[in-house]
C-alpha cells in the first residue's frame, strides 16, 4: 500500500496549490479546475498545466461532454482526482471522495474509498482508467439522478435494463439486442431522473477481444441504431443475467422487492444516498416486468428477450 | 423457545421503502439491502417491544383472520436477528434442527406464507465492481473481473 500524507485544510483550497505525498514522493498540485456533471462536483488537480488539460479532456470524453467547468470562484466539491508524473515519468493517480467537508456527509458510515493508483507506465492505461473512474465518481456523488451499472436498450418505446457487474456480458448482450432491432441507450449506465425515467448515456459500445480483456469500441450504428435524444423512457423490462458457458436463458419472474434489492449493488449512489435511490428505483420498477436467468450465447438470449419484449411491452 | 421476551425491531440506521406485499430495507451501517416478504415484514413491524412472541402471533392472527403459530413468528425473528434488523437479538429462538422442524410444522398448518428475509450487500468499492479498477489484489476479490486475485500493472483486475 502506498503512503499517503495529505495536506489540504481549508486554507489551502482555492488559489493556493496543495501538496500530497504519494508513494513517498511529494507532489505539488498547482493547477486545478472543478466541473459539475449530473449535480456532482469533481475537482481535477494536476502538477502541470498540460496534465490538467489531459484530465479535462478525459473528463469531457468520459461524460460525453455533459459537464460544465465552474471557474475558479467555486471552491466546494464532492470528490477529486489528482494526477502527477513521478521521477520515472510514470503517471500517479489519486482520488478522494470526501476531500471537501462542506460537501456533506454520506448517509453511510463507510467513507473509506480513498485510493492511490499505482504508477502507470502507459498514458493510454492512465487515461483509460481515469475515463472509467470519472464516470463512477459522478454516479456516486450525483444528487438528483441515479446511475445503475446496466446495459439499456429500448423496444416498443420502453426501456429494457440489464444490470450487472463488469465483465458479466452486459455490453455483448446489449450489442446483440441492438443488432436484432432494439434501440441503443447505453452499455454501461442506466441514468434515471427523479421521475424514474431512463436517459441515454450512449457512448460507443465497449466490447472485448477474444482474449477476454483487450477492449475495443463499436459504434452502435455499425450493428443497429441509437435511441437518440428523444424523451426519457419508462422502464418496461429489467433482466438480471450473466454469461455462464453452455447455459440456457430460462427467465423466471422476480417480485418488485426482490428486483429492487438485486439492483442495489449496481446503484452507484446507494452508499451515499440510499433513501433517494430506493425511492427512484421503486418508481422506475413499479410497472416493469423483472426477470432473472443465467445465459449462454448472447445471440440466443437476445432473441428470447426481443420476443418477450415485443409480446409484453405494448 | 423463550416466550418471556418483548422483541423490538431495529429502526435506527435503516432506510425503509414499502412496495406492494414486501418491504425493502437498506442498512446504512452494514451497507446491505434486505427484502422482507409480507409475513416477515408483518412480524418485524409487530415487534414494538410491548408484545411477547405469543402475543405477536395472536396479534398477526387477528389481523390476518387466520391461525398464526408461534413458530412462524420465531422463524421470522430468527432471520431478522441474523440480518441485524432487531434492536437486540431475541434469544431462545429456533436453531438448527428445530428450525427445520418448525418449517415442517408451520408448512402443514400454514395459511399464510413462510417469512423470508433476502439480503444483498452493496460492494465496498463501487469502482472495483463497476470498472475492474484496482489498487491491489484485495480490490478484485468477489468481482466478476478477469482475475479475482491479481491487480495488474495497468490497475485492472486481470492477469
Amino acid at each position: 500500500m502506498l503512503d499517503l500524507q495529505q495536506s489540504k485544510d481549508d486554507s489551502e483550497l482555492g488559489d493556493d496549490p496543495f501538496r500530497l505525498e504519494l508513494a513517498g514522493s511529494p507532489f505539488q498540485f498547482e493547477f486545478w479546475e472543478i466541473f459539475e456533471s449530473y449535480g456532482a462536483r469533481i475537482r481535477l488537480a494536476a502538477e502541470s498545466k498540460n496534465l490538467l488539460e489531459n484530465l479535462k479532456n478525459t473528463a469531457k470524453s468520459a461524460l460525453l461532454g455533459r459537464l460544465n467547468f465552474l471557474g475558479q470562484s467555486v471552491q466546494s466539491f464532492d470528490a477529486e482526482f489528482a494526477a502527477a508524473r513521478n521521477r520515472d515519468g510514470k503517471y500517479v493517480l489519486y482520488f478522494d471522495p470526501s476531500a471537501d467537508e462542506t460537501a456533506g456527509e454520506p448517509e453511510s458510515t463507510d467513507k473509506g474509498q480513498e485510493a492511490v493508483f499505482p504508477a502507470f507506465e502507459s498514458e493510454a492505461d492512465f487515461n483509460r482508467l481515469l475515463n472509467t473512474l470519472i464516470r463512477v465518481r459522478v454516479g456516486e456523488f450525483t444528487r438528483d439522478w441515479v446511475f445503475i451499472h446496466s446495459g439499456v436498450v429500448s423496444i416498443n418505446g420502453k426501456a429494457i435494463l440489464l444490470p450487472g457487474d463488469s465483465y458479466s456480458g452486459k455490453s455483448t448482450l446489449t450489442a446483440e439486442l441492438v443488432s436484432k432491432g432494439a434501440e441503443y441507450l447505453s452499455d454501461e449506465y442506466a441514468v434515471l431522473d427523479k421521475e424514474g425515467k431512463v436517459h441515454p448515456f450512449d457512448r460507443d459500445i465497449s466490447l472485448r477481444e477474444k482474449d477476454g480483456f483487450t477492449p475495443y469500441h463499436l459504434a452502435p450504428e455499425a450493428v443497429g441504431k441509437r435511441y437518440g435524444s428523444g424523451s426519457p423512457l419508462e422502464v418496461g423490462l429489467v433482466i438480471f443475467t450473466k454469461f455462464t458457458e453452455g447455459k440456457l436463458f430460462r427467465p423466471r419472474k422476480l417480485s418488485l422487492g426482490m428486483g429492487i434489492m438485486k439492483t442495489m449493488p449496481f446503484v452507484l449512489s446507494v452508499r451515499r444516498n440510499a433513501k433517494f435511490s430506493l425511492k427512484v428505483l421503486n418508481t422506475t420498477f413499479k410497472n416493469a416486468i423483472i426477470l432473472a436467468s443465467v445465459r449462454g450465447e448472447a445471440s440466443l438470449a437476445a432473441e428470447k428477450i426481443t420476443e418477450i419484449a415485443e409480446r409484453r411491452l405494448l | 423457545m423463550n416466550n418471556t421476551q418483548f422483541p423490538l425491531a431495529r429502526k435506527r440506521g435503516l432506510v425503509i421503502q414499502d412496495v406492494p406485499n414486501e418491504v425493502l430495507v437498506y442498512d446504512l451501517e452494514a451497507d446491505k439491502a434486505h427484502c422482507l416478504n409480507h409475513t416477515a415484514a408483518a412480524v418485524w413491524r409487530a415487534c414494538d417491544g410491548t408484545r411477547t412472541v405469543s402475543e405477536i402471533a395472536d396479534y398477526l392472527g387477528r389481523q390476518a383472520g387466520k391461525n398464526v403459530p408461534e413458530e412462524l413468528v420465531w422463524l421470522a425473528i430468527d432471520q431478522l436477528n441474523e440480518n441485524r434488523l432487531m434492536e437486540s437479538e431475541a434469544a431462545g429462538g429456533l436453531t438448527g434442527t428445530s428450525r427445520r422442524e418448525a418449517i415442517k410444522k408451520i408448512g402443514m398448518a400454514a395459511m399464510i406464507a413462510l417469512p423470508i428475509v433476502a439480503s444483498m450487500a452493496a460492494p465496498k468499492k463501487v469502482w472495483a465492481n463497476t470498472s475492474c479498477a484496482c489498487v491491489d489484489a484485495s480490490d478484485c476479490v468477489g468481482t466478476s473481473c478477469p482475475s479475482t486475485n491479481n491487480c495488474n500493472t495497468g490497475g485492472l483486475c486481470a492477469p
